[in-house]
C-alpha cells in the first residue's frame, strides 16, 4: 500500500470508528494491525462489475456545477425555471451547499440537500468546470476524496470516434439498436446486441485463467471459478473456455445433504446420474446435464471453502444475511433495508477468501454484480436517490470489508467499476427521464488513480424551440453522445488484469479505431 | 439443506385446516366435460394425420403443450374427443373463477387491509392448479411473457387486484384478436403504472418537457413488431445482408405523442371533479374501481400536435382526440407485417418448442392472418401442426424445450394427490384457494415466481442462445436456459425433495405445517409387498403417471434399483421409497425438457 493510500485508510478507518465501538463495518484493532501489516497475498487481482439494470441517469449521479452547465441542467429539469406555473415534477437536485430541508417529501431534492463537490485536476478537457456527485453519495464523496474512487466521464457503446455531424449519418457506423434496453446492455458487455454468446468479462477470463489453480482441481478452478457472479446470469461473464458461475447470493448449494437425498446415498448418487448421465442426445437435455454436471463439480469443491458468511469483515456474529446490520442501507424513506448490492459484495468477499481457505490458487477472478431499478421513466426523484443510497451504502461496504480481509488488505487488489445499459435523457418527461446513449460512471479501488474525472464530461446546453441542442455532446432530448467507448474503457481495465494489448485487441472489436494514445484512459495509472 | 424457506407465515391462524382432508385436488381439474367433439377435417389438411384416437403418450405429450401439466383425466378426454374437440371444449368451458375475486377472498381470509402480491401468487396457484379451462389459462400464461407486468414494481406490488386484474384480461383474451388484446394491454392500469404511460402528459416546448417514451417504445419492441424485420417463416427480411430496423428514435418521439393525456379511471360518480384531480389521482378523485379498470383519456394532457410513426401521419388535432390517436397507433402495430410472425414465434416457443422450423412459423403466420389475428385460431394451428404432433419429428435433436421451473411444479401439483388447508377448509359459497408462497429463490426454490420477472423483458428472451453449448454452437435459442444455471439446476432437485417430504406453501404457524402437502397414501400398497417385484410397479405406475407412459430402460433400470436398495421396513421407509421414485422422474431429462 503507498503512503498516501495507508494514509487515506487510516483515515478512512477512523471515521468509522467514531460512530462506534468497532465502527459499523466492524473495524478493530486487530484488522487495523493487519491491514498495516499490508497484503501478502501475492499477484492475486480482480475486476468486479456492477451493473445498474435499467439505464442510470448519469446527469443526476455525476453533475457539472459550473454556472453556465448548471443552468442548462435546470433548464431542464426544472419546468418551472422556466414557466413557474408548469405543474410537473422538478428532478433537478440542489445545488452544492443547499442545506437540507427536513420538512420536504422524502425523496425530493430539497429533503436530500445539495449536490456533493468533488475536485478534480484541471486538465484542459476540463477547464473552467466544476462537477459535484448526487447528494446520495457521501462516502463516494469521500472514497473520491481519499483517491480510491474516480469517474468517468460520458462512455458508452462506440463503433469508432462519433462526432455530432457522424451521428446523423445514416452510413455511419453506430452501435446497432440505441436506446433499447437489452441490446444495449449486450453490447456494453458483449459488443453485440441480443443474442451474444460471449462476454470481454469472460474473454478476459480465457485469456487468464491458465493462471488460476493446478493439480487436480486446476480444470474446474480454471473453468468455472474464474468467472463468477452472485446476481443474475449475463453474457459478460461467458467465455470460451470459462463458464460463469453463478453462485447463491448467500450460500452455494450442493445437491442433497452432505452425500444423501432423503437420508439415503444410493438415491443421492442415482439422482446425480439421473441429471448428469443420460445418453439421451437432444440438445436442451445435453445443456442441461452438462450444467449439472458442472455445477456438482464446482458447488462441492467451492461450498467446502466457503467460509461462514456471520463473520468480520464481511458479517456480524450470530446475524444471517438477511439480519446483518452491515449489510442494512438507510433508505429514501429513512427505513432500514438489506441492500442486495451489498449482499452480492457480501458473497464475492468470501469467495475471495475461500481462495484462500480452499489454495485454490486462483490468481485472477473476474465478477460480476447487478442492481435493478434504474428505468427511472416515472417517479424518478425517489426511486434513483434510494439507488444511489444503496450504491454509496454497497461501495463503502465493500472498500471496508477489502481492506480488513483475513488474508490482508486487498483494496489494491480488486477494482470494482459500474456499468449500465445507457445514460438517460437530458429532457425531463414530467417526472423522469428516458432513455440515452452516454452515461458516467465509478471505478473503485486501491489501485484506482481516483479522486479525478477522467475522459471529457459532456458540455451541457439548452434546446431551441425545435428541441435541437446546441452542444456537440448533446444529441436528441440532450442524450449524451458518447466521447469515450466501452472498448477503451475495458482496455484499462484489461491492461491492469493483466492482459497484453495483443490480446486485447481480440477481444476489444472497435478498440483499433481509436487512437492508440488514449486507448488507456488513465485511471488505472 | 435450509428449512427456513418453508417458513413463509400465513398470518391467519383460522386458516387451519378443520381435519377434513379431500381427494386429491386434480379431481377438479378433469373430467366431466361436455363440450362438444368437433370434426377435425375442418380446419386443415394438416389434421388429417392425427384423425385416429390419440394414444396415451401422445396426448400426455399434447397435454404439456396446452396445460399446466396432464393429468389422468386429461389423458383420458383427450383420448376420447381428440386433440381439436378437446381444444373446441377447453375454449367453450367458462371460467371456474377470476383472479380478481380470488385475491379479494384470499386478502378477506387472511384479515389484511387489501390484496397484495402473495394474494397473487395464491391465485396464480390455484388458477394453473385446478382450474379446468387449463388452455385458457396456459395461454394466458404464455400471453404474461410477452406482454409483460411484474410485481417488482413497487406500485403494482401494493394492490394485488391491479395484476389480478391484468391477469383476467388476458385470460379473457387468450381466445380473442390481438387487437382488441393490445388495445386491453395498452389501457389497463396495471401497464399504464409499469410502463409509466399513465399521467403522460403532452410535450410543452416552452420548457423542453417531452413525452414520457416508455411504453411507446416498448410497445413496439416486445408487444407487437419487435426490431426488425420478419419475413412470414420468421426469418429476417436482409438488405445487403443485414437485418432491417423496424423503427428508429423518431417513430418512438411520435408513437410517444399517441400515449399522453392517459390516466386514472374517471368513474361516472366523479364526473363533476375537476379534470386534473383524476388526473394526478387526487385524493377527491380517487376510487377502488381505478386499480382494475382501463385508464381514462384526458384531451386536456393529450398531445395534439402531429404525430409521424411507421409510416402513419395522424395530422395535427384542432381538438385534441386521444381515442382517434390510439385507434390509428394500435391499427398499424396490429397490422404491421412483423406482428403476426413476431408474436406467432412466440406463442410457439411458448407452447411447443424453442426453434419451430420456418415451414411451422409459415403455416402458424398464415393462420393468425388468415383470422385476422385470432388467438384462438393461432393456438389451434400451433397445437394441430404436424410440427407439434408429429411423435418422429420431436425425436430431433435440436426440438423441443426446456420446461421453466413455474410449470414443471404445476405439473407435480396437477399428477399428484395434495391437500392444501386453506383450499379444504372454504365455506360454502366462497371461492377456495391455496395459500401459496414465494418461488423465487434459486437456491432452495425455483427461482421464478409467477408474475415477477426482473424487467419487461420477461424471465428469458426469446432469442437466448446458452453459451458453449452445441445448441448455440448450431444456431439455436433455449430461452429458459437464461433462468437455468449451475446453481438453479441443483437447488430444483432439492426443493422436489422438500416438497414431497414437507410440502409447499405459506407456513402455518397454528397448525407447524405449510399450505400444500403431497398426499402419496394412494401409493403406498405398490410398496407395501417386500417382493422383488414391487420397486418396478411403483415405477412403472409414477411413470405413467407423470411421464404418460414407461420410462426409457436407462431411467427405468437406475430407478428400480435405487428403489430396491432403499430400506423397506417402516412405513416412513416405504414413503421415502415413493418419493424417491418421484424424484427421480422430476429431475430427470424426460420432465425438465419438453419435446
Amino acid at each position: 500500500m503507498s503512503t498516501t493510500s495507508r494514509r487515506s485508510f487510516l483515515r478512512h478507518a477512523a471515521t468509522f470508528s467514531a460512530l462506534g465501538a468497532a465502527g459499523p463495518l466492524g473495524l478493530s484493532l486487530a484488522t487495523l494491525g493487519r491491514a498495516s501489516a499490508q497484503s501478502s497475498t501475492g499477484g492475486y487481482q480482480a475486476l468486479v462489475c456492477l451493473f445498474f439494470n435499467g439505464g442510470n441517469d448519469a446527469y443526476n449521479t455525476v453533475l457539472a456545477t459550473d454556472s453556465d452547465s448548471w443552468g442548462h441542467y435546470v433548464n431542464h429539469r426544472d419546468p418551472r425555471s422556466r414557466n413557474p406555473s408548469d405543474s410537473s415534477t422538478s428532478i433537478a437536485l440542489m445545488s452544492a451547499g443547499t442545506p437540507v430541508d427536513g420538512s420536504a417529501t422524502a425523496g425530493t431534492p430539497q429533503r436530500l440537500g445539495g449536490v456533493l463537490p468533488i475536485a478534480h485536476s484541471g486538465r484542459t478537457a476540463h477547464a473552467g468546470r466544476q462537477f459535484a456527485l448526487h447528494p446520495s453519495l457521501v462516502r463516494s464523496q469521500q472514497l473520491y476524496g481519499a483517491g480510491r474512487l474516480a469517474v468517468l466521464a460520458n462512455v458508452g457503446p462506440l463503433i469508432s470516434p462519433t462526432t455530432k455531424a457522424n451521428y446523423s449519418l445514416a452510413s455511419f457506423a453506430k452501435p446497432s439498436k440505441l436506446f433499447s434496453h437489452n441490446d444495449q446492455q449486450s453490447t456494453w458487455l458483449s459488443f453485440s446486441p441480443e443474442g451474444a454468446s460471449e462476454g470481454w468479462g469472460g474473454r478476459m477470463g480465457d485469456l487468464l485463467m491458465s493462471s488460476n489453480g493446478s493439480g487436480a482441481n486446476a480444470a474446474v478452478v480454471q473453468r468455472s471459478f474464474t468467472c463468477i457472479t452472485p446476481g443474475n446470469a449475463s453474457t459478460w461473464l461467458s467465455g470460451r473456455s470459462v463458464y460463469q458461475y453463478p453462485v447463491g447470493l448467500a450460500s452455494i448449494p450442493g445437491l442433497g445433504n452432505s452425500g444423501f437425498i432423503l437420508g439415503n446415498a444410493d438415491l443421492y448418487t442415482a439422482v446425480q446420474s439421473v441429471m448428469s448421465a443420460s445418453t439421451d442426445s437432444n440438445l436442451f437435455t445435453q445443456a442441461h446435464q452438462q450444467m449439472v454436471g458442472r455445477a456438482l463439480q464446482a458447488s462441492s469443491l467451492l461450498a467446502g471453502a466457503l467460509p461462514v458468511a456471520s463473520q468480520a469483515p464481511w458479517g456480524t456474529v450470530g446475524q444471517s444475511p438477511w439480519s446483518d446490520p452491515l449489510l442494512k442501507y438507510t433508505t429514501v424513506l429513512g427505513t432500514q433495508a438489506t441492500n442486495g448490492l451489498a449482499l452480492q459484495l457480501q458473497m464475492i468477499a468470501r469467495v475471495m477468501d475461500a481462495n484462500r481457505r480452499g489454495s485454490f490458487g486462483l490468481q485472477r477472478q473476474v465478477f460480476m454484480v447487478n442492481l435493478g431499478g434504474f428505468d427511472s421513466h416515472s417517479a424518478q426523484n425517489q426511486d434513483h436517490a434510494d439507488r444511489m443510497l444503496q450504491i454509496d451504502h454497497a461501495l463503502a461496504y465493500f472498500d471496508a470489508v477489502l481492506g480488513a480481509m483475513p488474508g490482508g488488505d486487498m483494496r489494491s487488489q480488486v477494482t470494482t467499476f459500474t456499468a449500465s445499459d445507457f445514460g438517460r435523457s437530458f429532457t425531463n418527461n414530467g417526472d423522469g427521464t428516458d432513455h440515452g446513449w452516454g452515461g458516467h460512471h465509478l471505478i473503485m479501488g486501491g489501485a484506482v488513480q481516483g479522486g479525478e474525472v477522467y475522459g471529457t464530461f459532456p458540455r451541457y446546453s439548452t434546446a431551441d424551440a425545435n428541441g435541437v441542442f446546441s452542444s456537440p455532446d448533446q444529441i436528441n432530448n440532450g442524450v449524451m453522445l458518447p466521447t469515450t467507448s466501452v472498448d477503451q474503457y475495458a482496455y484499462t481495465l484489461g491492461k491492469w488484469m493483466g492482459v497484453s494489448a495483443t490480446d486485447l485487441a481480440t477481444i476489444l472489436p472497435n478498440i483499433g479505431n481509436f487512437n492508440s494514445s488514449t486507448h488507456n484512459l488513465g485511471f488505472m495509472g | 439443506m435450509s428449512r427456513s424457506s418453508l417458513r413463509t407465515p400465513c398470518t391467519a391462524a383460522r386458516l387451519i385446516s378443520t381435519g377434513l382432508f379431500i381427494a386429491a385436488l386434480t379431481a377438479c381439474g378433469g373430467g366431466g366435460a361436455d363440450g362438444t367433439s368437433t370434426n377435425s377435417s375442418s380446419n386443415s389438411g394438416l389434421l388429417s394425420l392425427f384423425t385416429s384416437a390419440p394414444s396415451d403418450e401422445e396426448a400426455q405429450r399434447f397435454l404439456l403443450q396446452a396445460t399446466f401439466g396432464p393429468t389422468q383425466q386429461d389423458v383420458a378426454r383427450v383420448k376420447a374427443i381428440g386433440y381439436e374437440g378437446w381444444i373446441n371444449e377447453q375454449f367453450q368451458r367458462p371460467l371456474q373463477t377470476r383472479h380478481l375475486a380470488m385475491v379479494e377472498a384470499s386478502s378477506a381470509a387472511l384479515n389484511s387491509s387489501q390484496p397484495g402480491v402473495n394474494d397473487l401468487m395464491s391465485s396464480w396457484w390455484t388458477h394453473a392448479v385446478t382450474d379446468p379451462a387449463q388452455l385458457r389459462q396456459r395461454v394466458a400464461f404464455a400471453l404474461s411473457e410477452i406482454f409483460v407486468v411484474s410485481t417488482v414494481d413497487a406500485e403494482i406490488s401494493e394492490d394485488g387486484r391491479m395484476t389480478a386484474s391484468y391477469l383476467d384480461m388476458l385470460t379473457d383474451h387468450a381466445d380473442g384478436n390481438y387487437r382488441d388484446l393490445l388495445q386491453a394491454v395498452a389501457l389497463h392500469p396495471a401497464m399504464g403504472a409499469y410502463l409509466s404511460h399513465r399521467g403522460n402528459r403532452k410535450e410543452d416546448t416552452a420548457t423542453g418537457r417531452i413525452p414520457d417514451e416508455n411504453f411507446a417504445r416498448e410497445v413496439m419492441q416486445l408487444f407487437s413488431i419487435g426490431l426488425y424485420e420478419l419475413n412470414d417463416d420468421g426469418t429476417h427480411k436482409l438488405t445487403n445482408g443485414q437485418p432491417t430496423e423496424t423503427y428508429t428514435a423518431n417513430d418512438v418521439k411520435g408513437l410517444a405523442k399517441v400515449f399522453t393525456g392517459w390516466s386514472w379511471y374517471r368513474p361516472a360518480s366523479k364526473a363533476s371533479v375537476v379534470w386534473w384531480r383524476c388526473f394526478w389521482h387526487d385524493p377527491l378523485c380517487r376510487d377502488s374501481s381505478q386499480n382494475v379498470t382501463a385508464m381514462s383519456a384526458y384531451t386536456e394532457e393529450h398531445s395534439s400536435s402531429e404525430k409521424r410513426f411507421l409510416g402513419v401521419v395522424v395530422p395535427a388535432q384542432a381538438t385534441p382526440d386521444p381515442q382517434a390517436s390510439l385507434k390509428a397507433a394500435l391499427d398499424r402495430l396490429a397490422s404491421h407485417p412483423n406482428t403476426a410472425p413476431f408474436i406467432c414465434k412466440q406463442l410457439i416457443q411458448r407452447l411447443v418448442t424453442s426453434n419451430p422450423s420456418t415451414g411451422y412459423m409459415s403455416r402458424v403466420t398464415a393462420a393468425f392472418r388468415a383470422s385476422g389475428g385470432n388467438l384462438k385460431a393461432t393456438v389451434k394451428a400451433i397445437l394441430l401442426d404436424t410440427e407439434a404432433r408429429d411423435m418422429a419429428s420431436s425425436q430431433a435433436i435440436g426440438y423441443g424445450k426446456l420446461r421453466e421451473p413455474l410449470l414443471r411444479l404445476t405439473h407435480l401439483l396437477r399428477a399428484l394427490p395434495h391437500n392444501s388447508d386453506a383450499y379444504n377448509a372454504r365455506s360454502s359459497g366462497t371461492t377456495p384457494f391455496y395459500l401459496a408462497s414465494s418461488t423465487h429463490d434459486a437456491v432452495s426454490e425455483l427461482g421464478q415466481t409467477p408474475l415477477r420477472a426482473p424487467s419487461v423483458f420477461n424471465f428469458f428472451r426469446p432469442g437466448y442462445k446458452p453459451p458453449q453449448t452445441d445448441l448455440s454452437t448450431q444456431g439455436l435459442v433455449a430461452p429458459e436456459m437464461q433462468i437455468t444455471n449451475e446453481t438453479s439446476v441443483l437447488g430444483y432437485a432439492n426443493f422436489v425433495t422438500q416438497i414431497l417430504e414437507h410440502g409447499w406453501g405459506c407456513y402455518n404457524t397454528t397448525s407447524q405445517r405449510v399450505d400444500v402437502r403431497f398426499d402419496l397414501s394412494s401409493f403406498d400398497a405398490l410398496v407395501a409387498q417386500p417382493t422383488a417385484a414391487a420397486p418396478q410397479q411403483l415405477v412403472t405406475t409414477l411413470s405413467q403417471r407423470l411421464l404418460g407412459g414407461p420410462a426409457p430402460s436407462e431411467l427405468n433400470d437406475l430407478m428400480v434399483s435405487t428403489v430396491g436398495k432403499m430400506p423397506n421396513v417402516t412405513a416412513p421407509d416405504r414413503r421415502r421409497r415413493v418419493e424417491a421414485a418421484i424424484l427421480m422422474i422430476a429431475v430427470s431429462p424426460q420432465f425438465i425438457i419438453q419435446q
